[in-house]
């Protein structure tokens, strides 16, 4: 039998661990960032660069139908409005200033940012959605003037049957698997809100 | 650069045991202490120029330490941590002396605490002055020597508990 006293003993008595030196977390530091901001930044680089190669299809070639312009309009938009969340929460989530709040502010901090990050991927991700089968339905109209009437068809319908897939397979998985993680996690961020709780 | 690099060696040589006695307690596995407290300092890195003396240096360098551990949200953890630890202890017992044994067990004993009380009772081992926990985890000084007079006999019980067995 130990009382806490021994016990207090005993932990001072553990050996110095061998793990993580100065230098170690300096080159750490310098040289990469971690892997979710690396992941957001990435999706970043690679919607700025389906920008620029719309922008550059937008401004060299000539289209015959106002459609098409507006497809590219629809498209261009939904990308630059994609890309200015993922840097809004890239900031948010590299802005170290709320690690200093104290644990119980904090928690909540992860619990909101963890909802929209849901909202996000869902909700907003239908709308996207949405919005650029508008576009791809305005372009079909400009290329009915170039393909034969059964290419447009096939090409109509594959594109119908893979938006429907995406939709109602797809996303309902993506979806259902989201929410039940999200749930576990936003429960435990309240069990620990509940315990940090004076 | 270089006067940054000489504070910020200077701050990890001061804290970097306690920080890592921290995330040990918090997540029960050495492995992941590792990463948490490399996590910390690159933090602290991140944020020194944003420090300005409100508090202890070790407060505020806790503070994200203790937050940093928070974030860490392994669904799994509790049952891996059992786990891994069990695994540790078996593979390492012949290796470690008698008493590093004994600071195995009683870190797999704060390990089935619930996460505050892990937080708080290693700040404690640690013989961190009660006003400065108070101030870390955002508990008033009176409700934590509450907590922390519940929290030493949980962690007692359940220690005798296991060196019976």
């Amino acid at each position: 039998m130990k009382d806490f006293n021994e016990l207090k003993q005993l932990w001072h008595v553990q050996q110095e661990h061998e793990g993580v030196s100065y230098d170690a977390i300096l080159t750490t530091v310098k040289q990469t960032k971690n892997k979710y901001t690396t992941k957001l930044l990435s999706h970043v680089i690679s919607i700025a660069v389906i920008v620029l190669i719309t922008l550059y299809i937008f401004i060299s070639f000539r289209f015959h139908t106002w459609t098409t312009l507006l497809s590219m309009f629809i498209v261009i938009t939904c990308l630059v409005y994609y890309m200015l969340i993922q840097v809004k929460d890239y900031r948010s989530i590299n802005n170290s200033e709320r690690l200093l709040n104290k644990p119980e502010a904090y928690i909540a901090y992860l619990q909101a940012y963890k909802q929209h990050r849901y909202r996000l991927n869902t909700r907003n991700y239908t709308i996207y959605t949405i919005c650029l089968s508008i576009a791809l339905g305005l372009y079909l109209i400009e290329m009915s003037f170039y393909v034969s009437t059964f290419a447009l068809a096939l090409f109509i319908v594959a594109t119908v049957v893979w938006f429907l897939i995406c939709y109602f397979v797809l996303m309902k998985v993506y979806i259902k698997k989201e929410s039940e993680r999200l749930e576990e996690m936003i429960n435990k961020l309240k069990k620990l809100e509940d315990q940090f709780r004076n | 650069m270089k006067r940054k690099e000489a504070l910020f060696k200077d701050i990890f040589d001061k804290n970097n045991r306690k920080v890592y006695h921290l995330c040990y307690g918090y997540t029960g596995d050495s492995e992941a202490a590792n990463d948490l407290m490399q996590e910390t300092f690159i933090k602290v890195w991140q944020n020194l120029d944003r420090f300005r003396n409100q508090s202890q240096i070790s407060t505020w360098i806790y503070r994200i330490a203790v937050n940093t551990c928070l974030s860490f949200l392994r669904v799994e953890k509790r049952k891996a941590t059992d786990e891994i630890n069990d695994r540790i202890i078996e593979t390492k017992a012949e290796e470690t002396s008698d008493k590093q044994e004994q600071v195995n067990q009683l870190y797999k004993c704060i390990a089935q605490l619930e996460e505050n009380e892990r937080i708080i009772i290693t700040m404690v081992l640690d013989e961190i002055p009660y006003q400065e926990i108070a101030e870390i985890s955002g508990i008033s000084e009176g409700n934590l020597r509450v907590k922390i007079h519940r929290i030493k006999s949980k962690l007692t019980e359940i220690y005798n508990r296991h060196e019976r067995f």
